[in-house]
């Protein structure tokens, strides 16, 4: 490294050479091709008919099944479990949030009695493994007749509920509000606000970028999940959409070009979210490490 | 301070217990099965749901109009769901004594033992309904579904193997079909043709680490099959166990084997000429047509290849059954359509005929379409061969166990086929660990 002259005050010299620079563009590429190829190449599959999908060598540009595959799907459920995905994925992702920020904001900035066995009892639900607990949930949402249900088995309840004071969200709402300096609250205490309205109008609004992680990851947590809807969602009008693609999944024959497009739609709001939030994401993502 | 905060997770633990306890079980239902359902069909009523997988739904959707003409006031729900993830349903509703069951539930006969062991009253007893059938169905069939000298399970559908076979590619080698009749002929005939196609169209499919197939195949075939005999003791280091492992090490040794990933790898392997041949269940012959139909013509079966000349060669692999969960409320309803589409011909043949799957029910062979010759398959009456196949094929034992079994067995393939161990130790092994894992002893 050469002792930098006046004139550089002037004219920065780039951090790195033109020589350079191309090199870390073609490593780029290198990398973008590998992480965006398997997203390419799921769509050609899903736009081919079954027995194109395993051929070798392999289709490299979409056929012409597309639409067939779709209707395939859609006269098999799939319209019903997009919405039901959709709208427990939602109603869970605000519902968890806003319980997660209000217990972790309890956490952070409240003293009370119990705290600290309270938080880690939450933190030792996080090392509960799911399968441990499935049966005997499963045996609770059999027996509630609570909402004049008879049984909230095959019930939205069923599985927004129990998975609702997440204890990961709960521990992250924390981490970031231990951040919220108490004089800030103070002031706001001292200007006649109520401790409702100290929550809602100052600690929340600076906790945007975590609360639109938490929403995002909530959300993905609940679109993606598996085993616990199957168990509980007995009827085929309450199926989620991995429960619905898997049931393609049969003994000895297998429609792939179903599959590989159930899965592509299934991907596809995933993907949409991440790009138009995923600045939220990352430096939510990052608040957390941080100020942990 | 920390003794309050002791008393609060004391508190909130009895609270807990408390919550836990007032959910706690109820005794299972137990299983009526004093009516024998002989009444006017009419009186039949009700709703019922059936969970089967994928096109096994499919097929039996199929034989609801039917169904309905005889019992107009049933309707039946049929749910398709994935071959597993039926298991785990069914699981977890047994295990809540009964919650959220359905009426009548698809089963793999491998995989009945599994649930009459853990919940000995969890399917209803169908003795005095379904034994008049006994004599009508492939008895190797009929005998997983009687457990303790009771009914559990109506046979579906069976899984006689045959050795699927590219006709063109054997012709290319120069190899006559008819020409071959012990493994040794075939070894003979995999040679030719790996020659004749530069090495590029290997023998047979196998997943090395994750399936036996084959082995479960060439057992059942010599009539050892699944890992255990008849008294629940581990079967593996017997004479026959040992010269279908060493079977399976010599075509491997000859290079004849494609090593392929799992069920997707051998459909691969079956439609892009990978292979000239495949062992496995009739119901492979759904999966050819449907993923390969350019080859149209070009496939044919024959019974898997004698271990020595005259010996026998009919075998099976697959099949599944139809239960009725103890906890039904409609016990007459779902016997009336298990009945139906399980032990009639109209039903079974239905769904041979659209959905390629092999009828237990031995009096459906009579109809037609049995003696036909199928275009897709060389235009040959393949459908034949299996109908006579049936009665020759040996009984199996499987017990709750077998799922064991099959990972040990996997894993005993692999050492064999890629690391070069000796079958005979690799089986001393397998078995050792066998016994390990579910405390049975080894048979002598």
């Amino acid at each position: 490294m050469a002792k930098t002259k006046l004139s550089d005050d002037f004219m920065p010299k780039p951090l790195v050479s033109r020589f350079q620079r191309i090199l870390i563009y073609i490593v780029l590429v290198i990398g973008a091709f590998f992480s965006l190829f398997p997203f390419y190449y799921m769509f050609v599959q899903a736009s081919q008919p079954s027995s194109e999908v395993l051929r070798f060598p392999p289709h490299l540009w979409f056929g012409s099944s597309a639409w067939t595959n779709i209707k395939g799907l859609f006269a098999n459920g799939f319209g019903r479990s997009l919405f039901n995905s959709a709208f427990i994925a939602v109603v869970y992702a605000s519902l968890s949030v806003f319980i997660a920020s209000l217990a972790g904001y309890a956490f952070a900035k409240f003293r009370f009695r119990g705290r600290s066995v309270l938080f880690g009892m939450f933190l030792l639900v996080l090392m509960i493994p799911y399968h441990v607990t499935a049966v005997p949930l499963f045996q609770l949402m059999s027996k509630i007749t609570f909402l004049g249900n008879p049984t909230w088995i095959s019930s939205y309840q069923a599985v927004i509920l129990p998975a609702l004071a997440n204890p990961f969200g709960i521990f992250l709402m924390r981490q970031s509000m231990q951040a919220l300096p108490d004089d800030l609250l103070d002031a706001a205490r001292m200007d006649g606000a109520g401790e409702w309205r100290v929550f809602t109008s100052v600690a929340l609004p600076t906790m945007r970028p975590t609360l639109a992680a938490l929403a995002i990851y909530s959300f993905m947590f609940q679109w993606n999940s598996f085993f616990w809807p199957l168990i509980v969602m007995r009827d085929k009008a309450m199926e989620t959409l991995p429960v619905r693609i898997n049931a393609l999944v049969g003994l000895s024959i297998i429609d792939y070009g179903q599959l590989m497009m159930g899965t592509a739609l299934t991907t596809l709001p995933i993907m949409m979210i991440f790009i138009a939030f995923q600045r939220q994401f990352i430096s939510g993502a990052l608040a957390g490490a941080v100020k942990g | 301070m920390v003794r309050r905060n002791m008393h609060l997770s004391l508190i909130s633990l009895l609270v807990l217990t408390l919550i836990l306890a007032a959910c706690g079980s109820e005794s299972t239902a137990t299983t009526t099965s004093g009516n024998t359902g002989s009444t006017n069909p009419a009186d039949v009523k009700g709703e019922i749901t059936v969970w089967a997988w994928n096109v096994a739904a499919k097929s039996l959707e199929a034989t609801v109009p039917s169904f309905n003409q005889k019992y107009p006031n049933v309707k039946v729900t049929i749910q398709d769901l994935g071959r597993t993830d039926v298991y785990d349903r069914l699981t977890t509703g047994m295990q809540a004594g009964g919650a959220g069951l359905p009426d009548v539930v698809a089963i793999e006969s491998d995989r009945m033992d599994v649930y009459t062991a853990t919940f000995p009253e969890g399917l209803a007893d169908l003795t005095s309904r379904a034994s008049k059938y006994e004599k009508d169905f492939d008895p190797s069939k009929w005998a997983q579904s009687k457990i303790n000298d009771k009914i559990r399970s109506i046979p579906w559908d069976s899984g006689p193997t045959g050795l699927w076979y590219r006709v063109d590619i054997f012709e290319q080698a120069g190899v006559d079909p008819k020409s071959i009749e012990t493994w040794a002929d075939l070894i003979a005939a995999g040679e030719k043709i790996l020659a004749a196609t530069d090495g590029k169209t290997k023998l047979i499919p196998v997943d090395i680490v994750a399936d036996d197939a084959g082995f479960r195949m060439m057992t059942s075939q010599l009539g050892v099959c699944c890992y255990f005999n008849s008294d629940g003791k581990i079967n593996l280091t017997n004479e026959k166990s040992v010269q279908a492992l060493t079977l399976l090490k010599e075509i491997n040794d000859k290079g004849l084997v494609a090593n392929i990933n799992g069920w997707d790898g051998t459909v691969a392997a079956t439609k892009n000429g990978d292979v000239a041949t495949v062992p496995f269940g009739v119901w492979y012959s759904g999966t050819i047509i449907d993923q390969a139909p350019d080859l149209s013509g070009k496939w044919d079966v024959m019974l898997l290849p004698a271990f020595e000349k005259g010996g026998n060669r009919a075998a099976n692999l697959g099949g599944s059954t139809l239960a009725i969960p103890a906890a039904t409320k409609n016990l007459d309803a779902a016997w009336a359509f298990v009945e139906h589409a399980l032990a009639t011909n109209e039903g079974q043949n239905l769904m041979m005929e659209k959905f390629g799957i092999w009828p237990s029910y031995q009096p459906a062979y009579s109809a037609d379409l049995y003696s036909k010759p199928v275009a897709f398959f060389n235009n040959q009456p393949i459908w034949k061969m299996f109908a006579d196949e049936i009665k020759n094929i040996p009984p199996a034992t499987y017990t709750k166990d077998y799922a064991k079994g099959q990972a040990v067995l996997a894993s005993a393939q692999s050492k064999v086929l890629s690391q070069g161990m000796d079958p005979k130790q690799a089986l001393q092994e397998a078995a050792d660990e066998l016994a390990n894992q579910t405390g049975r002893e080894i048979a002598q």
